[in-house]
């Protein structure tokens, strides 16, 4: 795989049904040799924090629920605040270790880190019983995310000539 | 709420706390009428789950009861089982233990100071609202935090409910180099939580030290984690063996937790960072000894408000004792001592961060619970919240309801209560005819 510092995919995941969904995108999006990007798989939206400012474009994959459509990408946008924006709800984080990603981003913003290159890329979900299958309308969704995101990138590395 | 000369002020949902739980006052005639911490999350009945299953399951199921301190469950059971068991634990394996619960104490404790608590000080509703006024400061407590996690990650398995911890031991001894390449940022977060902790000092912090008693273990040698006995700041000190014969538990009718009581007066008691501080502070190291003398010239307080220093003090001393066992680590050529299954009965209390926490178990022959009880430090303070908050309620009850409401959540807040934690009980009668 051809490296670079333009583009960072970060996968959010963990083993549990359908929230293994970004780090199967990670796996998937790293069978793409030449994609000029890198790729890497966390637990837990805090740690998203660390890699903001080591790219010039972040790509957040996770999964959602509630979704009408089974891929939905958007570019963060502080300003709109994710509680107020008609296309997705965010749930409240339940627990105090429990930072929700729109918590994160908030959070990344008042420490002064970047946000405004980050694009989340959310697949859609279903069941999340500890370490069950992923189910194969995720796998189809996680699928898709990828062949998107394959696009996106080469068509961005096409237009700057990389 | 006022309804005639009654005053009711409810907070449906106390933010910033580990679980759920409502607080209800009642004003009279401008005096207090009634405090009841309400804790509603349902029981999770750990005790029952217990009973029946293999004693190697122990420390794995009561990990689960929390995800911010698993390994005070972890520690706890596997203390009172190896009692039960007559398993006399290795010095290497204890050292490691300490080192492990060094990384919970410091991830604990710092998400708690500048997630949770330190917005209090400056009327920032989160963590997230602070940041913005202190980045600098939030990002060295972020980074204090990562390197505990990395402590749990490396003995544990993982940060969050560990799985390398079993009776007699580990499943598996960390390598040298995975603990020495931690050093740089265990060193680095050394210098920043003493900074922090210089921080934290110079918040204005109201007064509120109306005297209680005060409970903590206590070790002739060292800052208490793993052992110790039961030191009072009322009563002489207390073997762990004899827990139940001081301590009771009550159930009330507005809580689903469990309180706790000690001696024949069912006196309410307070655990926590300022207590242990309290009886331990000659076991701290140099280093953090010094930084509490000059963060606390007068001595420890009973200022509930400066709980969240005394957490900043055992922050510092963690990292050091961290810092201190990996230089000095060999590896374990053996993780576990082994054991055989016995009838016993054992029972432990260690020191969750925010508190002792204790465990006994009744275990049979063939190596399976038979009976359990396991007491966190959350439902322990609940009792001395209440009255805490009947003796703080009247410096304040001259504001708006609103404000009573959030000054009353943030005294309830510098005890870092861990609401999921304290339901885990079962009391179950059964009347067969």
């Amino acid at each position: 795989m051809v490296r670079d510092k333009h583009t960072l995919i970060i996968g959010i995941g963990s083993p549990h049904g359908d929230d293994q969904i970004g780090w199967l995108a990670i796996d998937e999006l790293l069978l793409h040799g030449e994609l000029p990007c890198r790729a890497i798989k966390v637990s837990n939206p805090l740690q998203c924090l660390d890699h903001l400012d080591r790219a010039e474009r972040v790509l957040i994959i996770d999964a959602a629920v509630g979704m009408d459509v089974c891929v939905l990408s958007m570019r963060y946008d502080a300003s709109s605040q994710w509680d107020d924006c008609a296309t997705i709800n965010t749930k409240d984080p339940r627990g105090t270790h429990d930072l929700g990603l729109p918590s994160v981003l908030e959070l990344a913003l008042n420490l002064g880190h970047r946000v405004d290159h980050v694009e989340i890329w959310l697949v859609r979900g279903s069941q999340f019983q500890p370490l069950s299958a992923v189910s194969e309308a995720a796998l189809a969704g996680t699928h898709e995310c990828v062949q998107r995101i394959v696009q996106e990138v080469a068509d961005a590395r096409n237009i700057l000539g990389a | 709420m006022t309804d005639g000369s009654t005053r009711k002020i409810t907070v449906e949902a106390l933010t910033r706390v580990e679980g759920e739980g409502a607080l209800h006052v009642r004003l009279r005639d401008g005096g207090v009428e009634s405090v009841k911490l309400s804790i509603y999350e349902p029981p999770r009945f750990f005790e029952a789950f217990l009973q029946g299953r293999r004693l190697e399951e122990v420390p794995d199921i009561t990990a689960r009861i929390c995800g911010i301190c698993p390994v005070a469950y972890q520690m706890t059971s596997v203390h009172a089982l190896e009692q039960a068991l007559g398993v006399e634990i290795t010095p290497e394996i204890r050292i490691l233990r300490r080192l492990l619960y060094c990384g919970e104490w410091i991830e604990s404790h710092v998400l708690h100071i500048y997630m949770l608590n330190a917005p209090d000080f400056f009327d920032s509703h989160s963590g997230i609202e602070l940041a913005k006024r202190f980045p600098d400061e939030v990002t060295q407590g972020l980074r204090i935090k990562k390197v505990g996690n990395r402590l749990l990650e490396i003995l544990g398995g993982r940060a969050i409910h560990p799985v390398n911890v079993r009776v007699g031991g580990f499943y598996r001894s960390p390598e040298v180099s995975q603990l020495t390449e931690l050093l740089p940022d265990l060193e680095s977060a050394l210098d920043a939580a003493i900074e922090s902790a210089r921080w934290v000092a110079g918040f204005d912090f109201p007064c509120f030290d109306l005297p209680m008693e005060m409970v903590a273990l206590q070790h002739d040698e060292e800052y208490p984690m793993n052992e110790g006995h039961i030191a009072s700041s009322a009563r002489p000190k207390i073997a762990v063996a004899d827990y139940e014969k001081h301590f009771a538990e009550v159930h009330v009718p507005h809580s689903t937790a469990l309180q706790s009581e000690i001696g024949d007066a069912g006196a309410p008691y307070f655990l926590g960072p300022l207590a242990r501080l309290r009886f331990n502070h000659e076991r701290l190291f140099p280093q953090a000894r010094r930084l509490t003398d000059e963060l606390f010239p007068d001595g420890p307080t009973e200022n509930r408000f400066h709980s969240i220093l005394a957490r900043s003090i055992e922050v510092v001393h963690s990292l050091i004792e961290a810092i201190s066992i990996i230089k000095s680590f060999r590896p374990l050529k053996r993780p576990f001592v082994e054991y055989t299954p016995c009838n016993g009965f054992g029972c432990a209390a260690t020191e969750a961060p925010r508190g002792m926490i204790y465990h006994s178990y009744q275990v049979n022959d063939v190596g399976e619970v038979v009976t359990s009880k396991i007491v966190p430090p959350t439902s322990q303070n609940q009792k001395q919240i209440e009255l805490d908050l009947v003796g703080f309620l009247p410096s304040i009850i001259q504001q708006s309801d609103d404000r009573v409401a959030a000054e009353c959540e943030k005294l309830i807040r510098t005890y870092d209560p861990c609401i999921s934690c304290s339901t885990h009980f079962l009391r179950l009668t059964m009347e067969r005819r």
